[in-house]
Order: C-alpha cells, then structure tokens, then sequence
C-alpha cells in the first residue's frame, strides 16, 4: 500500500522544514494542554485550603487565557504549515498529472474517458490531499500520544500496563482484517456508483429510442436496480464501518475494564498503591483520543491510497512519443513530404485505415487529397506531425524520417487545421494567438484578413477581445472554422494542412480564403482535404483515397479524363453543390 | 486579465443558501421517520452510554477501592458545629449504636463542600484517620488471627483503621474485602457490558442512518429520474447529458452527506449543549448567566467566520469548476495543444488556475486557522472567568466550591458541540449547492402544448396526413414550412432530399417529440395532440438514423424491457430482418449481452437490430430514418433484402438515400429547404428531370 504513495515522497522532502515546523507546532499544543487542567487545580486545592484571594485566582485565570493563547498561536501555525503542505501536494500533483497527460499520445485518449480523467484530476486528488494534510495530523497526533502515554503507563507499572494491553492482539488482528474489508467496500462501491452513473448516462442518452417505444418504465426499471444495488453495495460497507470505529473505541475501553478488574483487585490487596491506580486509569482514559485517531487515519488512508492507485494509472501510462536525441535538432525545413508503404490500423477497427500507401509531396506544392467517408484521408494526415504513429513503413520530411525529427521542430513546422474547430473559452485574439511569442498585431490582423474572419469581428461588441466560449459568444461553424485557420497561419508553417477545414464556409467565402491561402503562401507546401470540386480543382496534384488505399494520383485534368473514382466523386460531388444552391 | 472559463453559476457573491429548500427534503424524510426516530434514540442512548463509561471507573475507584470511611464524632467539636452539620449533612452519616458517633463514606464525604470539610476536620468533628468497613462475620474471621480488637462500631459492620492493614498480607485482606473485591469486579462486568452495548448501539446506529440516507437519496433519484425522463425532447436538446447525469448522481451524493454527517451531528450536539445549560441553569443561574456571557461573542465569531468562509468556499467551487472545465477543454482538445506545440504554455495556464485554487484553499486555512484555535481561547476564557469570578463568590462564601467545580468541568465541554457546528458548516455549504441545483432541475418542467383531450382510438390503420405544416426549432429559422403529404393505409411514401432538408424533423415531429408551430398533422384523422401520447407512440415504428443500442441482452434490445414479449414474438421480428441467425450463432444466443453502445455488433447489425426492435412493437405504422453511414457491401445487401420485405407488409414512411429501395415507394417526396418541391413515382419524377432525377444520379455513381 506505502508504494502507492511513492510520487508523493518529492512533496514532503521539499516541504520538510514547514512539516517538521508545523508537526512540532502540534506537539508543543499537545504539550500545553496538559498544564491547564493542574493549573485549574491549583486554584481548587488554594480555595480549598482557604489560602485563595481573588488576586491570586485572577493571576490563575490570566495564566490560563495566556496559555490558551500561546496554544491558540501555535494551533494556527500548524494548520496554516500542515494544512497548507496538502494544498501543496494537491497542486504539485495535479499539475504533474496535467503534464504528464499533455504528452501521452493520441492512443491514448482513443481509450480513455475524459470524464474519467478529469474524475481522477479533481476527486481523486481530494483524498490524496485530505491524507497527507489532516491526516498526516491526526496520524502524529495519534502515534505520538499514544506512545507517550503508553510510556507513563509503564513508568507507572508495567504490570497493569501489560494487563491493558491484553486485548491488543486481538484488535489489530481484527483491525486488519476491518480494514482489507473496507478496502473491498470502497472499490465496490466506487464501482457501482460509475454504473449507476452509466446507466443514468445511457438512459438520458437514449431517451428519444425509450419515448418513441414508450419504454420509460423499462429505464425507470434499469437505474432503479443499479440504484438498489448501489444501496446493497453502501450497507455492506456501512457494516463494515459501522464496526470499525467502535472497535477501535473498545481498545481503550476494553483495557479499562481488564485494568479495573484485575488493577482494582491487586490495589485492593496492596500490590500496587491507589495513587498509582488512580494516575494509571487517568492514562488509560487520554489513550482513547489517540486510538479513535489512529482509526480515523487508516480510513483515510484507505482512500487515499485507492485514488493514488488511480493516479499512478495515468502516471504509468508511458509517453509513447518521444524526442529523439538533441543532435537530430535541424532547422529549415523546406516541406517535402515523402510517404512510404504506409499501414496503420486503429486499435480494435479491424481492417487498416490507410493501407500500403506510397507518395512525394514536392515542397513548395499545393495538393489535394480527395476520398469517400472512411478512406483515410484524416488518418494519412494524422502521422505527419506523428499525432498517429505508423505501425508500418514511414513518414519522411526532406527525407529525413520523422522520427529522426525534435518533436518540437516537427510540429512547429506543421500547420494543421482539423476537420472540427475546437475553440478554447477564451477571447478571440488569445485563440488564434494561442500561447504563442513574439506574434505581431500585424501578423495577427493579416491572418484574420486572410481567413475572411476580420469583417465579422468588426461586427462584434467587444471585437477582438470578445469572449468566446460557454458563457461568451458562440461563433457559428464556419465562424469557428476561419477562426482556427487563422490559427494555423500566423506562425507561417513551411507546411500547412487543412483536413477538411472549410466545409462550413459557404463556397465563395472559401474560394477567397484559398484565394488568399494560395497568394501569401506561395513556394509553401499546402495540403488540402475537401469535399468541394472548385478547391480541389485547383491543385498541383491530386491524391485520390479509397478504403484506406491511394488509387488514383494526377491533376485534374487527366484525372476527370481518365474518368475514374476521381471523375465519379467529382460529379456526385458537382451536383449535390448545384442542388444545395438551388432555392 | 479574466478568465472565468465561463463557470459562474455558483450563484452570486453573499447570498446565502436558501435553508427553505431543506423543507422540500421533508416528503422523502416521511417514508422513513421511524429508521431515523429509531437512529436518533439510539443516538441519545450512545450519548448516555458514551458519558457513563468514564464515570465507572470513578465509581470503581472512590466506592470500592478507596472504600474509606471517616469518623464524625459530634461530641469532639463545638456543639454549635455540631447541629449545623447534623441539619446540612446528617443524612450522609452512618450512625452508629454510640450516640454521637458515626462514619462517613469517602464518596459521601465529596458530597460536602471541600471547604467544610476541611474546617470539619480541623475541629475534630470528622476525622483525619481513614478506617474500612468490614463485615461482622469477615471481622470474626479476622480475629481468629489472633490480634487484639482495633475495630469499632457494632452489628452487621465493623470499621476497622486503614492503618492496621498496612503491611497485612494479601490473604488477610482479601478475606476481610471480599465484598470490596466482588465489587470492583462487578463494575468491571457492568463497564463491559456497557462497552459492548455500546459497541452495539453504535453499530446500529451507524447502519440505520446509513439505510435511511441510501433509501431517501434512492427516492430522490428515481423521483428526479423519472421528472427528467418525462421532459420533452427539447429540453434534452438544451441540456447536456453530463450536466444532468451529474445532478442524478454526484450531487444527489453530495446530498447523503448532508443528512448522514451534518444532521445528525448538529442534533447530537444541540441536544448536548440544551443539556449541559440545563444543568449550568440548575446548578446556579447566577454564575450560569455569567458563562452564557460568552455566548453572543462564540456566536457572532462563528458567524463572521462561517460568512468568510461561504466566500472562500463559493470560491473554491469556481476554481474546481473552472480546473475542470479547462480540464475537458484541453483533453477533448489534446491534438490541437500537441498540433500547435503548446503543451508548455498551456501547462502555464493550468498552473495559473492550479494556484488560483491553491491562494484561496490557503484563505480558507487562515480562516479556519484563527476560528478553530480561537473557540478554544474562548473556552479557555470562560474557565478564567468561572475561577475568577466563580472564586471570588467561593471566597465570599455565596458559592459551594463543589458547584464551581461542576462548574467548571461543564464550560470545559460546553464549547465541544459549538466547534463541532461551525467545523460542519463546510458540509453544509456544498450539500446545500448540490440541493439547490437538485431541485432546481425538478422544477425544470419542459411541456408539450395543452393536451386538448386524450382519446384513443379503437384500432389505428396507419392513415397519415400532414396538413400545411410548419415548424423550426427556433424562432426566425424555419426548418419545415408549409408541408402537405398523406401516407394511406397499406402504402409506402418516401421522403428525398439533401441533408438539411427536413426529413428526420419529419418524423421527429410525427411522434410529437416537438410541437408543430402551424398546421395539423393527423393520425387515422385524429389530430396527433388529441391522442394520447403513449398510445400515439405505441402505433409508430421509428427505426431513428443511428441505432441506439443499450448495455444489455440482444433480446432486452429488441424488447425494451417489455415483459410480455415472447420469444416467439423475439424471434418472429428477428427473422424477418434476417438476423435471427446471426443471433442464434452468438454465444448466449438472446441473452448474449453488448456493451456500451453495442461496439461489439458491426454498423449493420446494429441496425438491423433497430429494425427487429421496431417490427416487435407491432406498430400500424413503420417510420424508416436510415442510416446513412456506409456499411459493407454484403450487410447493406442484407439490410436492402430486408426492407424490400418489410415494406411490402406494412404502411410505410421511409427515409432513405439508395434509389434502389427508394424505387419501390408508392410515392416519393422531395424536400428541399423545408419545403416538398416534387412528388410522384420514380418514373414520374425521372421524366421530370429536376431535383430528384440529380440526386438520384448522386446517389447512382457512388
């Protein structure tokens, strides 16, 4: 269990001085408790001898508040240390587990959910801090004060120690097996509640399947079983807990009335004097404190150390793209692009997305890559900038095999603009800019120009500086798509990529934004995927998919002559745009 | 500058909860009154049994082992003492056949003010000597060792000085305290007993509570469960699955923890704390007046803190929300980040956010770092108050020193429940969020237009007419206008267009998912909104564009958990899409289970399912949306095969882009922008050459 915790180790090392700080801070707290309670009797035995003034007992109860006062001091230095230690751990940790998620490769989300993730990034990391804040606490407190009392126990008298202690075995006996239960309870019910959660998530999904069959009773029926079970899996770890925490209150009990019984008799008889007794079942009663914490802290623990079993999941999860070495670092890349027998399958999809492909993108060209749904078009593009990598044969730029390229350098070169625009909430300027340095407000403004963005930000209220996003202003497809090129363009990439980038741009918008493409990119190599006859028709070649395989390579003349798969999906495809301006 | 990330639906800076809404959990609180009445006195008798165990030993101690007795002897002090202690304690005393002379028990003597026994001893009237009490018969016994008698008193008792025993051997003392013995170890026997009741009251009480919350969350789901299910469609559209899943799930959760942890500790600790200012009151109002001095201060500190902390703590859910709403962005974004190289600046971005939460968790601390401590100064401040002030009325002899004592002890757990309050408070906050979001989303009521009257007709044909029908999702953007058709019983009607054009709107309307703006659509001549909806629905056949398909049996899928359905009628509808072979090959057959939106099954199958799932609902009339994603060349030969049979068979309104199933449509209509340009047979609407003759030629070269 211990070895789960292993990423945490850096946090508490670096944190050491404020946790040993902030623990001594505890202990010395621990420490001043005690001499209130004396000082209190004091004051009885001076009241009681008849001795007491109201100075004195005044003094006495200034020295009481000024003790207070110190603990009260001392108490806030802890809990601002200990405590702030946790939020630290939370905060390393979730910016590790962020990074660590940035550079996992495109695999992986294919099976990951990202509620999931984000599940582990939040809730997950919540027992982790809860652990190593509060109950890194109550776990000094609890070792500490028991073992210190322990130890006036047997100062005392090692006998009546030894006989309170005759019910230990027993209970960590039962304690460890407490706790492989709870354990087993709380995975269990983690995992009923995720299919509680699905069976919700299915339900609402399908819901206009379950309307238009009027089956609402059935899915009623469905979450209502997963909701039972979920209550079934909750009392049997409720048992489980139920037990625990007046088990661990029987430790001390149970001592107790072993030490009454047996203490009481042996002090009855003169073996052990009553003042001994008396200070030895004083001891006994502290002892609870500390033992309902050791309790409370192996629950915690408990959780803590099955979300940090999630953690190191993700943590595990290997980035399977890597840089190479530094001295494959180059600059100037010119933007050929060569493809060789190229194979690659998407885990479980059966057959191969793109299969056996061959094929030269001179630099400096401006090319088309034409093909049905499913023919790979996407796939072919993805293993450029290696966001896929290729299970057979390889991806060359300026004939150096990728692979052999700075992930860096790679992608820096790369503009690739994707089939869906994703758009961050944020303003408009900070989405195309995107993090990026030393981009220009002109750089930026001719960008915008070219993609024919720069009229409707004009049009908005707060221009370039709107908002974009859940609460801000929701930009319509084409919008959003025009928006993302100008993304791509401002860092004026030796190779540009659109995947099917203009598809909600109505026909002669994205004629001028080609238009302009073509005119500032000029010597650059562009890639064009598209559905429309007029954009492709205008490129230097023209690659031509079907079911994952190139069938048909030349320019559009020969190709339209050749009357082929390039002339059919060129006629389908003019007539569906002459329909879709018929009004 | 501001990211906000969109999130602001915390509500709004210092409003606080509405505490009404706890009101509303009172119905689902009913059906289980008795669990939590049964929980809360086991919870008083935990308190008790919980107060009582530390109380044993003190009796163990003071009654049994420090059994000693004290002499009063009335004649040795001023005889003026003397009454004055016969009128306050001379019930105290156990008299013995001397006049004058009698013991007092060590555990009676506490009952004396400490400082009248101190002035009691220094007279003489009680002694200074300690004697124990032995039994007649033990002391009888104990002659027979052959001492001299020191013992005093007659009858059934003896008392005998504590100093003789010293040095005595064990034997001796066991045999003349035996009863002392059996004693101690009978309240030992007692504290187990009562360690284990309490174990056992614990147990229940725990497991109680817990069935309780399970079983009125469970309510509360499946209440909200079905609200949400009975929305109409187009608050589905407007909602997004997760948010709701959420509502159902996380904060019903969230929810539990408000009535397991905060409910019942504040209960225990407000029965606790009306109990201990009982005692206080009964005890002496004056100096109990004094103590609740403090109070006002206790409570306007917890309410100062508890109000910064509702801040901080609204503010912590916006960083959390906000970490994960850049948390789904950025993961459902992940290639555009990698594409872009901006996996460092992003990373910024989140640590930003990251110590935005980390700053304000840090407030919280501080806040909490100077309440806590600070309830304990003022705990502290009421026993300097009590020693003084308390003191002082010792002093002056208006007060027992006993009662300072008590009194003492009480304002040392007096501020224990007061703590445990404000340290729930956190709980609170956001079990009451959650419950604000809950019953916001139950009174969240989506409704189609009036019901004008529910009939339903005794046999339904199949007979459908549109009726200039219009219709957009929203305002200024139409999506069907003006639209006529009239499917007759027995016939087969296509629907051609583009996409876009309208034709899943179509059949979206059919089954009254929305409400039609214009026109009428009749059903077997009855407007669609006289029928009753169930029983509407119940005639419809919707095979929808992509097949759903639900974690379960192959027969649950063509079921839908409708009970009555018998294998045969299973099989039957299997049979006539072709699948019941492919059914029958599977390892369970009907009961093999899919997965999660049936990734097992191919495209085709999937939807050949969805047929077999609408032929086995019997329906009047068959509603074909086809897919429109490709499929293999030999299951849309099969798919082909099977809707050719279909069709045949039932009355039909088919959506489909194939020409070759489209041929054998009675009729076909073309929609195009919302409207039906052209409708005819194939051959017609070939001769005319317009729209449909293009799209049928699309359709013809792929």
């Amino acid at each position: 269990m211990l070895t789960d915790f292993k990423p945490l180790k850096t946090y508490f090392v670096e944190n050491r001085g404020a946790l040993i700080l902030g623990l001594s801070s505890l202990l010395l707290v621990d420490g001043l408790q005690l001499f209130i309670p004396r000082i209190i009797k004091k004051s009885i035995d001076a009241l009681t001898v008849g001795q007491a003034t109201v100075g004195l007992l005044l003094k006495y109860a200034l020295v009481i508040v000024g003790i207070a006062l110190t603990m009260a001091i001392f108490r806030y230095i802890w809990r601002y240390l200990v405590l702030g230690h946790s939020r630290k751990v939370e905060e390393a940790l979730r910016n590790r587990i962020y990074k660590h998620l940035q550079a996992l490769p495109l695999s992986f989300y294919w099976r990951t959910k990202t509620g999931d993730l984000m599940a582990r990034s939040v809730n997950d990391i919540d027992a982790v801090r809860m652990a190593a804040g509060m109950g890194l606490v109550a776990l000094t407190d609890g070792i500490v004060l028991s073992l210190a009392t322990i130890g006036f126990m047997l100062y005392i008298n090692m006998k009546l120690t030894l006989i309170s202690l005759i019910p230990a075995p027993f209970i960590v006996y039962f304690t460890r097996i407490i706790t492989r239960r709870m354990g087993r309870g709380f995975r269990q019910v983690q995992q009923t509640f995720s299919e509680l959660t699905e069976s919700v998530r299915e339900a609402l999904a399908g819901v206009r399947v379950i309307k238009a069959y009027n089956r609402e009773s059935w899915q009623y029926g469905r979450v209502k079983d997963q909701g039972e079970k979920y209550i079934r899996n909750n009392l049997d770890l409720a048992r489980t807990l139920a037990l625990f925490f007046p088990v661990m209150a029987l430790f001390t009990n149970l001592g107790l009335a072993v030490v009454i019984w047996i203490g009481g008799r042996l002090t009855i008889l003169g073996t052990t004097t009553t003042g001994d007794f008396v200070a030895f079942i004083s001891y006994l009663n502290l002892l609870t404190w500390p033992m309902m914490a050791l309790g409370w802290v192996t629950n915690l623990i408990q959780r803590a150390s099955a979300s940090m079993r999630r953690i190191n999941g993700i943590l595990r999860e290997v980035p399977e793209i890597t840089s190479q070495t530094a001295s494959s670092r180059r600059v100037g890349i010119r933007g050929e692009i060569g493809v060789r027998n190229l194979t690659f399958s998407y885990p479980g999809g059966g057959n191969p997305a793109v299969e056996g492909i061959d094929l030269t993108i001179e630099a400096g060209r401006t090319v088309a890559i034409v093909g049905g749904v499913g023919s790979g078009k996407s796939t072919l593009l993805h293993t450029i900038p290696r966001l896929v990598e290729t299970e057979r044969g390889m991806v060359l730029i300026d004939g150096i095999p990728i692979h052999d390229i700075d992930l860096k350098d790679l992608r820096g070169s790369i503009g690739f603009v994707t089939q869906e625009a994703h758009i961050f909430s944020d303003t408009l300027l900070n989405n195309v800019v995107f993090g990026r340095r030393g981009i220009s407000e002109r750089t930026v403004n001719s960008a915008l120009e070219v993609s024919q963005l720069m009229v409707d930000i004009e049009s908005l209220p707060g221009g370039i500086h709107s908002f974009l996003g859940e609460k801000g202003i929701t930009l319509s497809g084409g919008q959003r798509q025009r928006l993302t090129i100008a993304r791509a363009l401002i860092s004026n990439p030796p190779i540009l990529i659109l995947d099917d980038a203009l598809s909600q741009v109505d026909t002669r918008t994205e004629a001028r934004i080609l238009n302009n493409i073509l005119q500032m990119r000029q010597g650059e190599t562009n890639i064009i995927v598209s559905n429309r006859t007029s954009t492709v028709r205008r490129a230097e070649v023209i690659y031509v998919l079907r079911t994952g395989r190139l069938v048909e390579v030349g320019d559009h003349a020969t190709l339209l002559a050749a009357g082929g798969e390039y002339a059919r999906l060129y006629k389908r495809q003019q007539l569906a745009e002459e329909l879709e301006r018929a009004r | 500058m501001h990211f906000d990330y969109g999130y602001t639906e915390e509500g709004q800076l210092g409003k606080p909860y509405n505490i009404g809404l706890l009101g509303r959990l009172i119905p689902y609180v009913r059906p289980y009154k008795g669990l939590i009445f049964l929980a809360l006195v086991l919870t008083l008798l935990i308190t008790i049994f919980d107060l009582s165990i530390p109380y044993l030993p003190k009796v163990a101690i003071d009654r049994y082992i420090l059994s000693f007795w004290y002499l009063v002897d009335q004649k040795a002090a001023p005889s003026s003492l003397g009454e004055d202690f016969t009128r306050r304690y001379g019930h105290l005393v156990d008299a013995t056949e001397e006049a004058g002379l009698g013991f007092i028990s060590n555990s009676k003597l506490k009952r004396i003010d400490p400082r009248d026994v101190r002035r009691y001893q220094e007279e003489g009237l009680i002694s200074r000597e300690r004697f124990y009490r032995v039994t007649a018969e033990a002391a009888n016994q104990d002659r027979a060792f052959g001492r001299e008698k020191p013992i005093r008193g007659e009858g059934p008792y003896l008392y005998m000085p504590a100093e003789e025993l010293k040095g005595v051997s064990p034997r001796r003392i066991a045999a003349l305290r035996h009863k002392d013995i059996t004693n101690v170890g009978l309240v030992a026997l007692f504290l187990l007993g009562l360690i284990v009741g309490s174990l056992g009251l614990n147990y229940w009480e725990y497991y109680l509570l817990e069935k309780a919350g399970q079983n009125m969350m469970q309510d509360i789901r499946m209440t909200l469960f079905n609200r949400i299910q009975g929305q109409a469609i187009r608050f589905f559209d407007r909602s997004p699955v997760g948010r709701v899943v959420t509502r159902v799930t996380n904060d019903i959760e969230n929810l539990n923890e408000l009535f397991k942890s905060v409910l019942i500790t504040v209960f225990k600790d407000i029965f606790l704390l009306s109990g201990i200012i009982v005692v206080l009151i009964h005890l002496n109002w004056r100096l109990a007046l004094i103590s609740f001095i403090l109070l006002p201060f206790v409570f306007g500190l917890t309410l100062f803190f508890s109000r910064q902390a509702r801040e901080v703590f609204r503010e912590i859910r916006r960083n959390i929300a906000s970490i994960n709403a850049f948390l789904q962005e950025r993961l459902s974004g992940i290639r555009i980040i990698q594409l872009f190289v901006q996996e460092k600046a992003q990373l910024e971005r989140f640590k930003d956010l990251n110590h935005r939460n980390y700053l304000t968790s840090m407030r919280q601390i501080k806040i909490f770092a100077l309440f806590m401590p600070f309830v304990e100064v003022f705990s502290s401040v009421g026993i300097g108050l009590m020693l003084w002030y308390g003191g002082g009325k010792v002093i002056g002899e208006q007060l027992t020193l006993g009662s300072l004592v008590a009194f003492i002890g009480y304002t040392q757990i007096f501020f224990k429940p007061i703590r445990d309050i404000s340290e729930k408070y956190n709980v609170m906050q956001s079990a009451m969020a959650s419950m604000e979001r809950i019953f916001e989303l139950m009174d969240e009521r989506e409704v189609m237009g009036e019901q004008r009257i529910s009939r339903r007709p005794m046999r339904a044909e199949g007979h459908l007419q549109f009726e200039n029908v219009s219709f957009s999702y929203e305002k200024g953007f139409p999506v069907l206008s003006d639209v006529s058709f009239e499917v007759k019983p027995g016939q087969v009607v296509a629907l051609v267009g583009i996409t876009g054009s309208g034709k899943t709107t179509i059949t979206s309307l059919l089954e009254r998912f929305y409400e039609i703006q214009e026109g009428t659509i009749l059903l077997d001549g009855l407007d669609i909104r006289d029928w009753d909806i169930r029983e509407l629905r119940s005639h419809i056949g919707l095979v929808m564009q992509d097949a759903f398909i639900f974690a379960g049996s192959i027969a649950e899928n063509i079921s839908l958990g409708a009970e009555e359905m018998t294998g045969e009628a299973l099989e039957a509808a299997s049979r006539q899409v072709d699948l019941y072979q492919f059914i029958t090959s599977l390892p369970n057959g009907f009961d093999h289970e899919v997965k999660e939106g049936g990734v097992t099954l191919s495209a085709g199958q999937r939807q050949l399912l969805a047929l077999s799932r609408a032929l086995a609902h019997e329906p009047t009339l068959l509603v074909l949306d086809e897919a429109t994603s490709s499929v293999d060349p030999e299951t849309e030969r099969l798919i082909q095969e099977s809707i050719f049979r279909l069709l045949r068979r039932h009355t039909t309104l088919l959506i489909a882009h194939r020409p070759s199933t489209i041929q054998h449509a009675d009729r076909i209509l073309v929609l195009h922008h919302g409207r039906i340009v052209e409708e005819g047979t194939h051959e017609e609407l070939m001769a005319l050459g317009n729209i449909y003759f293009r799209l049928n030629r699309i359709q013809m070269n792929v």
